[in-house]
């Protein structure tokens, strides 16, 4: 559903090498965790999944399609979430919806349905009419998050969608996730919460210096690990060499 | 002290953002390949600065005949500060209310005076960029009559002191006015419109000073002439009504070395100082203190009409909207990129009109003997209209940090390009209109040039808009933390203008040949235009179309 292949990008013209020929897939119903201490290539690498970014070599393909041969193709299949919720702030919350619901061509009655849906879910009935610019934080990761989800996309993509959700919203998107994968679709995600990734990721890979240095179910983690131990002590282990 | 020092100087980094170039021409050379660019744009308006010099030198030549030299300095120094109060105004707003770090100084342990201290000095230091080049050359013409160690002293420290009155002048106005006008729900537009109210009452009080300041009465020439030569440097005077501070540094100037002169500069250095004083008083209480009040933290939610506000449009017509609305419900982009639109017209009919001079006549005069010229004139003018607008040249800038969104989206190239042209297309329609429609009463305007003005401008404005859409698509300006850094810090509005200039005289020329040699006439003329504008807009687009 997702399979990014050989991929590297460098910054500065080419003296900063952020992402280094990574590859892995992600499956048809399947909850895939991204991790990584800070400035190892996540955030690089999920924006040229979504293309924000250009990579330098290797192919991303989103639900069989090249995202660099036909982008606009292979955007209808996912939805992002980025890490920073920065939207339209002059905006009210439910102009952004029909702006989202407009350019990925949900029809009417469809949008009606999904927004009354998850402003319920993620409790925003109330201010969805207000201006983006009078949202906190958490407000504002929701719209973004309501956005990604009205046109059911078959790659759900985020990157560390849990900051900033109160608890309730948290487990919801928890919730949300397993139940896409239930039907099929996908999802992928980066976070350092490791007992996020721990609990509802099918498979995970670890990415270190722009290198992928493991992959796979937790149990496959556990086993190259010198005991079976925690996530957070794989991690540490993988990420201090 | 040092707090403000620290303080001043943290902003001035920020807002001119030193650390980041020098960072970025370290890591990545092309960075650099930019400021070379921008080097050169500055080298291209040499020339223009050269005439700027030699008109001043024959004006202080004139003068000197006179004996009014002293004038050269009222002149320029009121000009320059004129000059500040109106971009003063739009800069304290953007510096005080928009740019949003207070939130991220007030916790600090920094006292409020240090704040606003720091934040006007900044605000000064950037209307440097505009004073001194007005001024430095003022500084060398009458050297070789007056100069010595003070004359050289109180020029710098004149210059270094000019924009503290006016932008004390405009800071306390903005602070009032987000103060008391503040009316829920309607807050940015009626803050916006009071504020372009008052610039225009200010450039219409200004024409009106200085028309009376100057204006001689009929019969009474002489005497004026005679009055002139009596007394040296009495033109200072008259010249310098309109900003009294202008007399008092120019005294300091031409009799730098008498103890009047002395006291004059004195005088005009303890008026910048209470001036600064004020903004700080004025900043505690009224910035500060509105920080504190707040209104808009209490409010009411409207619920939620499925039916009514769940509606579906095309997604050229939803970036469109988009596009539309943000520069509407952003005050610093309504002003930049809408009040253009009026103000333009305002400047260039209306003064001439006011003024009651000879210029009406000669336009009178040029359009009944050279309508067709006339009508090519008024596309030009068109053309430069649309280039000087930076709405287009700065769509994808404006959206910052949230642009994101518009590239993730699965929106066609054609889609894009077509919602982010429309509405600078509305705007330059309305500008055209604005332009157009007082003509008609004072020129009688025929309908013929009235339609070919018209079709022929907006046919020719479509490219240079494109072109604004294709350049900052290609290079926007992202990273800012306070909207107005993306229409004032943004280069590409400049290319637009530069393209747009370059494209206008290169159809002129195209027309001269074919009006004066060929003898086509302007049916066929226009038609051409329109011809090489669809062209013209097509190569743009096709450029647009390989942006990744």
């Amino acid at each position: 559903m997702l399979k990014v292949e050989g991929v590297s990008k460098s910054y500065g013209s080419g003296k900063i090498k952020a992402v280094d020929n990574i590859s892995f897939e992600v499956k048809p119903g399947e909850i895939f965790g991204f991790l990584g201490p800070n400035g190892a290539g996540k955030t690089t690498t999920i924006k040229m999944i979504v293309g924000l970014l250009k990579p330098d070599a290797g192919t991303i393909y989103i639900n069989g399609i090249n995202n660099q041969v036909d982008s606009i193709n292979s955007k209808r299949q996912f939805s992002y979430v980025p890490d920073n919720h920065e939207v339209f702030e002059k905006l009210k919350g439910i102009e952004y919806l029909n702006f989202m619901g407009d350019v990925y061509g949900v029809d009417k009655e469809k949008r009606k349905s999904e927004i009354e849906r998850y402003l319920n879910l993620f409790d925003m009935e109330k201010a969805v009419n207000d201006p983006i610019s009078s949202y906190s934080h958490g407000m504002k990761q929701k719209i973004v998050l309501i956005g990604a989800l009205l046109h059911d996309p078959m790659v759900f993509i985020l990157d560390e969608p849990m900051v900033g959700l109160d608890p309730k919203s948290s487990y919801n998107l928890k919730e949300l996730m397993k139940k896409r994968c239930a039907e099929g679709k996908s999802v992928f995600f980066s976070t350092h919460v490791l007992e996020v990734a721990e609990k509802i990721c099918d498979r995970i890979a670890i990415i270190n210096k722009g290198k992928i240095i493991a992959q796979g179910t937790m149990e496959q983690l556990k086993g190259d690990a010198r005991d079976k131990e925690s996530l957070e002590k794989i991690f540490l282990e993988l990420t201090e060499i | 002290m040092k707090e403000m020092l620290i303080l001043t100087k943290t902003l001035l980094n920020a807002n001119f953002g030193f650390s980041k170039f020098i960072h970025d021409a370290k890591t990545d050379k092309k960075k650099l390949g930019m400021a070379l660019l921008l080097i050169l744009v500055f080298a291209s308006l040499i020339p223009v600065y050269n005439m700027y010099i030699k008109l001043l030198n024959t004006v202080y030549i004139q003068l000197f005949v006179l004996g009014q030299e002293g004038a050269i300095f009222a002149m320029t120094f009121s000009a320059a500060a004129i000059v500040v109060l109106f971009f003063g105004l739009i800069y304290a707003m953007s510096t005080f209310y928009f740019s949003k770090d207070l939130d991220k100084l007030l916790f600090l342990p920094i006292k409020e005076e240090t704040i606003v201290s720091a934040k006007f000095i900044n605000m000064v230091v950037y209307e440097y960029m505009i004073v001194v080049p007005i001024l430095a050359p003022v500084f060398f013409i009458p050297f070789e009559d007056m100069g010595g160690v003070l004359y050289a002293l109180f020029f710098a420290i004149g210059v270094l002191l000019l924009p503290v009155i006016p932008l004390s002048i405009g800071t306390v106005i903005v602070m009032f006015i987000m103060k008391f006008v503040n009316i829920e729900g309607k807050k940015d537009i009626l803050r916006t419109v009071s504020l372009f109210l008052f610039l225009v009452i200010i450039i219409l009080f200004q024409f009106l000073v200085n028309r009376a300041a100057t204006a001689i009465p009929p019969g009474s020439e002489g005497e004026y002439i005679e009055a002139l030569l009596r007394n040296q440097n009495s033109l200072v005077n008259i010249v310098g009504r309109t900003y009294p501070p202008a007399i008092w540094l120019s005294k300091g100037l031409y009799e730098s070395n008498t103890a009047s002169g002395i006291i004059s500069f004195l005088l005009y250095g303890a008026a910048s100082v209470v001036f600064g004083l004020g903004v700080v008083v004025a900043g505690k209480k009224l910035y500060v203190q509105g920080y504190f009040n707040k209104s808009d933290s209490v409010k009411k939610h409207i619920a939620l009409e499925y039916d009514k506000d769940v509606v579906a449009s095309s997604p050229w017509k939803a970036i469109f909207l988009n596009d539309m609305k943000m520069v509407l419900r952003t005050p610093i982009y309504l002003f930049n990129c809408v009040s253009i639109v009026v103000i333009i017209p305002v400047i260039m009919i209306l003064m001439p009109l006011i003024s009651g001079g000879g210029e009406l006549d000669m336009f009178t005069e040029l359009y009944r003997d050279f309508k067709d010229i006339f009508t090519f004139l008024l596309i030009g003018i068109f053309v430069f209209i649309a280039g000087t607008n930076p709405t287009q040249s700065t769509t994808v800038s404006r959206e910052g940090k949230a642009s994101w969104v518009n590239a993730v989206v699965p929106v066609s190239k054609r889609d894009a390009f077509m919602g982010r042209m429309i509405f600078p297309i509305i705007l330059q329609t309305t500008a055209m209109m604005f332009f157009l429609v007082p003509l008609i009463f004072i020129l009688k305007l025929e309908v013929s040039t009235v339609a070919f003005a018209l079709i022929g401008g907006l046919a020719s404005s479509v490219p240079v808009i494109g072109f604004g859409v294709l350049v900052d698509t290609y290079r926007p300006k992202l990273d800012w933390d306070d909207p107005q850094k993306a229409v004032k810090q943004n280069l590409n509005v400049l290319f637009n203008m530069l393209a747009a200039i370059a494209f206008g005289a290169a159809m002129g020329f195209a027309i001269y040949f074919l009006f004066n040699v060929a003898g086509l006439s302007v049916e066929v003329l226009v038609g051409i235009l329109i011809v090489a504008s669809t062209l013209m807009t097509a190569l743009v687009y096709s450029l647009y179309n390989r942006i990744n």
